[in-house]
């Protein structure tokens, strides 16, 4: 029962040894029966030439490929929506809606694609790249899609992609502790003009929408504060919480059961409305500071996709909302049911992006 | 008394045949995404968190609470029979266990880790019921200077991990602090190594590096042995711990329960952390520490039982204050409000039947658990019997599989076979891999925590020693690494002596 030496092939690369030992040994096994024998069953009984193996392996190669698309009677097979983030982070949750229910608008399913990785940028990358026929769609969001481009260099721009329309839109509050001594917003600030870079504020993180709400706000108001970012929502609430940090900015749905509990105050929200569930809290631009920041979610198409494949997702979706399907779902979250239009989203996305470079420019916010 | 009457509730509310076949169904799932190694509960959670849409609350919860404390009990099965950890918080359980698994004492190692897992999360269940909402607040008070204080409180726990050199323990924690900086700076965004390469703007994962440094490496390792001897010891010791077995375990695994439910309290903290923890806590404990590292079993009790309690732990800032202290606790959260249920600092008042309903299942959870994971300790054994060269493929096989299915990158594979090779040069000059992976866990924590800290201080150093807490912990990060310093000053002027 001596052990063979492994590596007494010819013809055959050696990686590939010990998979045709594992088929030998089985036939062999069974032909013999009994575990002594196995060692010896090591035995090569013959060698494949070296010719029939890679021929083989390039045939099996060769068939791994894929049907076309039709671009008639679009959807006409399953659409692809790429995620460029792990699963499980928020935008999984924006856009459960849309993966759920329209579907049934569409008559096909929607298939989530995760490609996560350097902040959004490479499935967003991937989105940018892909065939313009309307089968694979980008799950588009502020983040990756104004805010990276703004700050960093990747191979892609807003400009080219399509928008679909939005569907749900989630906006920053500017919360203190309750203990803190500010009761209104303009309280505050009255506070930070005499002491600049005394008050700290916590944000989800560097260069997130919430920052460059504050860095707006800031530029606005005249005052100065430190930033300390960290690394999630509930982080930076926690942070504020435990009187690490004064202030946090931060997106209203995780922030809601405690301000609504009274741990902590909102002193002021980002949109240009109020939020239905915060009625007495007012917006900046109400209390006179030119501060617009709305993230938005909606879908978007590589640029060059048929405006025939556009119209018909964005009336798909028209009629969810028609029919009050997604509405629900999305207030659940947390969010803002809001529709617009393909224009009107381009509209958006265009004028986010020119604000944010501006920003980025000016607070110094570019990544080297 | 109050708590009984609560806990009569939430059994009443738990009998359903629908929430116990939701408890079993999560416990298993969980325990199978636990044994595959690469894919988290993280993942299986958010592929299964559409379904508790059409499920009440209550179902949805357990059944996804299953799967998280499931998959800690099924990731010591890999570390254990192939070194390959199933989770990234079982890696200390490879250190030990693996090497009882290759005298023969797979059963053993196996059976300690299920009851352990058992007794730490039944008692940090218990913990969790009666002083969660005090515990929950002091949380609260950990900010940027306490966690890290905590956590160079836990680089100096590397000078336990370590069988060897101490100085090579700690040039590998070099290394994994090094790699733990590359991506993009979390603070100001500089993009720190990458070379211009997509895939490294996020950093290096800690799954690819771990399934690198522990399961390719033992293969490549035993490929070059296995022509001379055998891997595993064919015959097998008793499959079950013995007496003298549990006499050693029960303070490891007691020790380990609270001091991985403490740790899991810690938003940010966890499991991985509490496994080291609980490492070196016992091997300074132990009388004969040198012998760690060969197969000594409180190296495998006090470590799982620290990870399983930590998973009660992370619920307690959930359900007492609505703040998820990890990833996964996120996702629960999101599945709650998608239900319409809003999880606060008053989700006790608000809710008490999904609490205590919740609660009651972890109960039930831990024991279907025990009795899932008893008899395959026999099955899983029997898969050590199969000769070598027919087990390693499917060992290479499943850990390209779970790298993989992280991102769906051929990125994620590229590091894991560098860093098996790494640790094949690793293992030849005799340097270990625990210390990095500490290292490499810890690396954005510290970083993040320290320049947090110091903007909180307007650059100032004296944060950390002027908060209590941080001072505490400061001092005893100080009196741990003169502790293991000292024998080595001492033994230098006999050196030169000789010399």
């Amino acid at each position: 029962m001596a052990a063979r030496k492994m590596g007494n092939h010819r013809g055959l690369p050696l990686q590939f040894v010990s998979i045709l030992r594992l088929i030998w040994l089985v036939k062999d096994l069974r032909e013999l029966g009994g575990e002594r024998r196995f060692l010896m069953a090591m035995q090569p009984r013959f060698r494949t030439p070296g010719w029939v193996f890679w021929g083989g392996l390039i045939l099996l190669a060769l068939c791994a490929g894929s049907a076309g698309a039709t671009e008639k009677d679009y959807p006409n097979k399953m659409i692809t929506l790429i995620n460029p983030y792990a699963p499980g982070g928020g935008i999984d949750f924006a856009y459960r809606g849309i993966v759920d229910i329209l579907p049934e608008y569409l008559g096909q399913k929607i298939v989530v694609s995760h490609k996560p990785g350097a902040v959004g940028s490479i499935g967003t990358a991937a989105a940018a790249k892909a065939k313009p026929d309307g089968y694979t769609l980008l799950a588009g969001s502020t983040s990756h899609v104004n805010l990276v481009p703004a700050t960093r260099k990747v191979p892609y721009t807003p400009a080219d992609f399509v928008s679909v329309g939005t569907f749900a839109k989630a906006i920053s509050v500017l919360s203190v502790e309750k203990d803190a001594p500010w009761k209104t917003l303009a309280e505050f600030v009255a506070d930070a003009k005499k002491n600049p870079g005394k008050y700290k504020f916590s944000t989800i993180g560097l260069m997130s929408a919430h920052h460059f709400c504050t860095e707006l706000f800031m530029r606005a108001a005249g005052i100065q504060m430190v930033h300390i970012p960290y690394n999630s929502d509930t982080l930076a609430i926690t942070a504020t919480l435990g009187g690490h940090s004064h202030v946090c900015q931060t997106t209203v749905q995780p922030t809601l059961p405690h301000l609504q509990s009274g741990a902590l105050r909102a002193l002021a929200v980002s949109d240009v409305t109020r939020y239905p569930y915060l009625p007495d809290v007012p917006t900046f631009k109400e209390l006179g500071y030119n501060v617009e920041m709305i993230i938005w979610f909606g879908m978007l198409a590589p640029k060059g996709t048929p405006k025939e494949v556009i119209d018909r997702l964005y009336a798909a979706q028209k009629k969810a909302f028609d029919e009050n399907k997604l509405q629900p779902i999305i207030e659940k979250i947390g969010m803002i049911p809001f529709l617009t239009s393909p224009q009107e989203m381009d509209r958006i996305v265009q004028e986010n992006q020119e604000r944010f470079t501006r920003i980025a420019k000016e607070a110094n916010l570019e990544v080297k | 008394m109050e708590l009984l009457h609560n806990l009569v509730l939430g059994f009443s509310v738990l009998l359903h045949p629908s929430n116990l076949f939701a408890c079993f169904l999560g416990v298993l799932i969980g325990t199978l995404v636990g044994v595959l190694p690469g894919l988290g509960p993280a993942a299986a959670i958010s592929l299964l968190l559409p379904t508790t849409y059409k499920l009440s609350p209550l179902t949805g919860i357990i059944m996804l609470a299953g799967i998280y404390y499931g998959a800690m009990y099924g990731g010591s099965t890999t570390s254990i029979l192939v070194n390959i950890p199933g989770e990234s918080a079982s890696v200390v359980t490879c250190l030990d266990g693996y090497q009882m698994a290759r005298q023969g004492r797979a059963g053993p190692a196996l059976g300690i880790a299920a009851f352990g897992s058992f007794i730490a999360g039944t008692f940090s269940i218990v913990a969790l019921m009666l002083v969660a909402p005090p515990l929950a607040r002091m949380a609260l008070k950990f900010g940027p200077p306490e966690y890290f204080s905590l956590m160079l409180l836990g680089l100096m726990i590397l000078s336990y991990l370590s069988t060897g050199s101490m100085v090579k323990a700690w040039m590998m924690a070099a290394l994994g602090l090094f790699i733990g900086t590359i991506g993009q700076d979390r603070m100001v965004g500089t993009l720190r190594f990458t070379y211009q390469l997509d895939v490294l703007a996020d950093g290096v994962g800690l799954v690819p590096v771990v399934m690198g440094l522990f399961g390719i490496t033992e293969v490549l390792v035993n490929i070059e042995q296995s022509v001379t001897r055998q891997i595993f010891k064919t015959h097998l010791s008793h499959l079950l711990p013995s007496r003298q077995d549990w006499a050693r375990s029960i303070l490891p695994i007691l020790r380990g329960s609270a001091l991985g439910f403490l740790l899991g309290i810690l938003p940010g903290g966890g499991a991985i952390i509490s496994s080291f923890a609980s490492y070196a806590v016992e091997k300074k404990f132990s009388r004969t520490p040198q012998k760690f590292g060969t197969g000594m079993i409180e190296g495998v009790a006090g470590p799982e039982s620290a990870n399983n309690a930590a998973t009660g732990g992370a619920f307690v800032p959930l359900l007492t204050m609505g703040i998820p202290s990890n990833a996964i606790m996120a996702l629960l959260l999101g599945a709650l409000l998608v239900q319409g249920v809003k999880p606060g600092p008053f989700f006790v008042k608000e809710y008490p039947d999904l609490f205590w309903g919740v609660i009651s299942s972890m109960y039930v959870g831990n024991g279907m658990l025990l009795v899932l994971n008893l008899p395959l300790i026999g099955l899983w054994v029997k898969i050590l019997k199969l000769p070598y060269p027919l087990l390693f493929p499917l060992i290479v096989l499943f850990c390209l599989i779970g790298v993989f299915s992280l991102n769906n990158t051929a990125a994620d594979i590229y590091v894991m076979g560098f860093f098996g090779f790494l640790g094949y040069l690793m293992k030849k000059f005799e340097y270990d891999g625990a210390p990095l992976v500490l290292a490499l866990v810890l690396s954005p924590m510290i970083e993040d925590a320290f320049r947090q800290s110091l903007l909180m201080a307007d650059g100032s150093f004296l944060i950390f020693f002027s908060r209590p807490v941080s001072l505490v912990l400061m001092g005893v990060a100080v009196l741990i690494m003169a502790s293991s310093l000292l024998p080595w000053l001492k033994r230098r002027p006999a050196e030169g002596l000789e010399e």
